[in-house]
């Protein structure tokens, strides 16, 4: 193939002199400018959407995919090599950043502006805007279909980067973590209900119709209204016991996350004390900073985080901020 | 003159136009054959861009957060030098930074390249007589090697300092600058003190093309034939200070520099051009940028030199060597001009339009204390240029580039020269691609392929006829 350069190039420049220069400089940028066009307009369109048919009832998937859509974060790209996620993204009902979508369904966004070049994008530049477009359609009672396509837009070009599918994926993940976790819900609630006593004997009678069915006198038109009453009763059982057992599985998340991120500080955490007289608490690891707060000798902080010279800590009434190295020691 | 000569000869044999057609047609032919495989290959080969070149690893950033393709900016690219090699973020703090880190960069290009000249007057030789002939030189070669270091000193005073070194020869300081960023925190004034390139938006230093016919643009360095200003032109870099301001975004832009009229020469107590002058030169530029719904952020700008230039010195003879002690009879020069970079989305085009004179001293080589010298009728030299260069950025690992190019006489300096009134015009083209195969986090690299030509009016020293110059490269691009 270089030979074939070569000879091209060398062929154009033995008949520079025949064809003209300004004409040969027209040709070269006309087709440079014919290229660019068409194949910018193939790269616009490049990437292909994630789909996936569930088995779940439309208004499961849609509240798992909202909670998702809320999470305040991105998952499967991000700017910086040391992260992990994009955060700081928000949800949105509506985007400009994807053409209306006029099928079926419900479609909500997340949205993470001035992002810089971030990971997982085709051909990621400069500074723009990621967002997450997800559609929920119900296919059936039981059965939902879901759409994720992620895009980052350049602030500057208005180019178009489809994501190379990882973003899409592990959103997917994150979807797919919460409908887990609804599921295990339910099966503890029905697990509850079958151990519970006065549950047993309602779900007994629950249960027992279609076995006892055929035993039923249907022209007994009171026994008809007593299993009735008994259905709505324990039915509105039923809703109260689902009802607290959503309400004690957000409340149990919501510790869980909470217990998870002072797992992942105390493993990074480190308790340090202030050896100096005194010890400027700064707002960023600079002599000249801004002084938070000023520490006495022998107060205790927590490390969040270090440079070589500079720690960040957390002060006992909970301010954040840097202190030199120099002033602290490690608690024997 | 000759070229329409030529065009007259094909107008009158049929039979030479039938062969400069087929010879047309197997060109068009050939490039489209280049330009097929060419796509080819782009399409095959490339990937997505995730490098960490030499500065962004500072921030643990791929390079595409900077460059549209290396080494051009992206919008956030020259914010982020607007603002003083900041971000702005907490990233900035050193808390982020590896210890290990070191600011440094290594740039050179080993290449082999091909230079041809026409009609160039050699001596005659043993078994050939003396007369115009085309030189063709070609081989293996190295370009000259850059070694940069920038970045921050302390919070918002930033600092660059390049030794680069041409094959075969010294060092010297392609730039060596401090600059306070944001003062009063305003990012409107930020002033940088040492040598530095002249604040525009169209970098010759951070331009795709490195060929010797390609690698600079003729506008910035365009002196007329016969010429003794010693400014080499706003593309090169030059000593004094510069207070500039941007807008948070860089959109608009504004700088305005006061500069030893030395053309960037250091060495105020040597012997050289540095150690000579006392005047003083000023530069400005303002550019603006805003959104086109749809295509992009585009930017248009406008820029003046205006300066001196010495025409004698005061020399000393010691020991029988004569050194130029203090440059005398200044006269001046303005470089006035306007530029827009537009934005089709992956496709940019940058356009330049520039108007330079030169008194009637400089454009007639006479020292300003002898005007008796001057010929009759003689004027300052004018001209006109400017230039059309397009990128299409395939992908951040893979940029193609074209450029047309022309630079020419409006008023030569004397009725002498208006005779030839092309003498010194310059058209020329340049057409090109890099491809970035591989961006590691301490280096990158890029496969540089490259073809320019170049026509000047009536130089050649014999006949007095155009020469076509062309460069041909092909080299291995390579920071580390």
């Amino acid at each position: 193939m270089a030979e074939a350069v070569f000879e091209g190039v060398f062929a154009c420049t033995r008949m520079l002199p025949a064809i003209g220069l300004r004409r040969a400089c027209a040709i070269c940028l006309s087709i440079l400018f014919l290229c660019g066009l068409c194949y910018s307009r193939s790269r616009d369109t490049a990437g292909a959407s994630f789909s996936i048919d569930l088995d779940k009832p439309f208004a499961e998937v849609l509240s798992a995919v909202s909670d998702v859509a809320h999470s305040g974060s991105i998952k499967g790209t991000f700017e910086y090599r040391d992260e992990e996620q994009l955060n700081g993204a928000q949800f949105e009902e509506k985007s400009q950043l994807f053409p209306a979508w006029s099928g079926p369904g419900k479609v909500l966004y997340k949205v993470r502006a001035k992002t810089l070049s971030p990971s997982h994008f085709l051909n990621s530049n400069d500074v723009g805007t990621v967002a997450v477009r997800y559609v929920v359609q119900e296919l059936s009672a039981n059965s939902t279909r879901l759409f994720i396509d992620a895009v980052f837009i350049e602030n500057a070009r208005h180019h178009g980067h489809p994501s190379d599918g990882y973003v899409e994926t592990c959103e997917f993940g994150e979807i797919g973590k919460r409908l887990k976790d609804r599921d295990r819900v339910q099966t503890q609630v029905a697990a509850g209900e079958q151990l519970s006593p006065g549950h047993e004997s309602s779900s007994r009678s629950d249960t027992s119709p279609p076995e006892n069915e055929p035993k039923v006198n249907p022209a007994t038109s009171s026994a008809t209204a007593r299993v009735e009453v008994v259905d709505s009763a324990r039915l509105a059982d039923l809703q109260r016991v689902i009802g607290e057992q959503r309400t004690l599985l957000a409340s149990e998340s919501a510790k869980l996350d909470q217990m998870e991120a002072q797992a992942r500080q105390l493993r990074t955490s480190e308790f340090v004390r202030v050896k100096a007289d005194r010890a400027e608490l700064k707002s960023l690891p600079y002599a000249h900073a801004r002084v938070v707060e000023a520490l006495a000798r022998g107060q205790e902080v927590t490390v969040l985080s270090k440079s070589t010279y500079w720690y960040q800590v957390r002060s006992e009434d909970g301010k954040e901020g840097w202190i030199s190295h120099a002033l602290l020691e490690v608690q024997p | 003159m000759a070229n329409h000569a030529q065009t007259g000869d094909r107008m009158q044999l049929p039979d030479v136009k039938c062969r400069q057609s087929t010879s047309a047609m197997r060109f068009l032919r050939s490039f489209l054959t280049v330009a097929l495989l060419l796509s080819s290959f782009v399409i095959v080969s490339s990937q997505p861009g995730h490098a960490i070149p030499a500065f962004a690893r500072k921030y643990g950033l791929p390079c595409s957060a900077c460059h549209i393709g290396w080494p051009i900016l992206n919008v956030f690219g020259q914010q982020f030098r607007d603002n003083g090699y900041q971000i702005g973020n907490e990233r900035d703090s050193p808390i982020y930074q590896n210890p290990s880190y070191w600011p440094i960069t290594f740039r050179v290009t080993p290449q082999w390249h091909l230079e041809s000249q026409t009609k160039v007057a050699v001596d005659p030789t043993l078994t050939t007589p003396g007369g115009e002939q085309t030189i063709t030189n070609h081989g293996f070669d190295l370009s000259g090697l850059d070694i940069w270091t920038a970045g921050t000193l302390y919070k918002n005073i930033s600092f660059s300092v390049l030794p680069s070194m041409a094959e075969g020869d010294t060092f010297h300081f392609e730039n060596a600058w401090v600059r306070f960023d944001n003062l009063l925190n305003s990012p409107w004034l930020n002033f940088k003190f040492g040598k530095f390139e002249l604040d525009t938006l169209l970098s010759e230093k951070r331009f795709l093309t490195l060929s010797n016919v390609g690698g600079s643009w003729y506008n910035y360095h365009f002196l007329p034939q016969g010429d003794i200003n010693g400014f080499g032109g706003i593309g090169d870099n030059q000593i004094g200070i510069e207070l500039m301001g941007h807008s948070k975004n860089s959109y608009a832009r504004y700088s305005i520099a006061m500069l030893s009229s030395v053309d960037g020469n250091p060495g105020l107590t040597s012997a050289g051009q540095g150690g000579t002058a006392r005047t003083y030169d000023v530069y400005a530029n303002l550019n603006e940028g805003f959104q086109v719904r749809g295509l992009g952020v585009q930017r248009v700008g406008v820029f003046g030199y205006f300066g001196r230039s010495p025409t004698y010195f005061l020399t000393q003879t010691v020991d029988g060597v004569t050194t130029p002690i203090q440059a005398k009879g200044s006269k001046s020069f303005s470089r006035v001009g306007a530029y827009g970079w537009w934005f089709l989305k992956a496709l940019d085009i940058e356009t330049l339009y520039m108007h330079g004179q030169d008194s009637v001293y400089l454009g007639n080589g006479v020292a300003g204390n002898d005007p008796g010298a001057l010929p009759a009728g003689a004027v300052g030299p004018t001209w006109n240029g400017g230039f059309v260069e397009a990128h299409y950025t395939v992908n951040p690992q893979f940029i193609f580039t074209g450029r047309y190019e022309l630079v020419h006489m409006s008023r030569q300096a004397n009725p002498t020269l208006a005779a030839t009134p092309n003498l010194g015009n310059v058209d020329s083209f340049t057409i090109g691609y890099r491809w970035y195969p591989i961006m590691f986090s301490r280096a990158g690299l890029a496969f540089h392929n490259e073809y320019a030509q170049a026509k000047t009016g009536n130089t050649s020293i014999l006949t007095g006829s155009d020469q076509t110059i062309r460069s041909v490269l092909i080299g291995f691009d390579f920071d580390y």
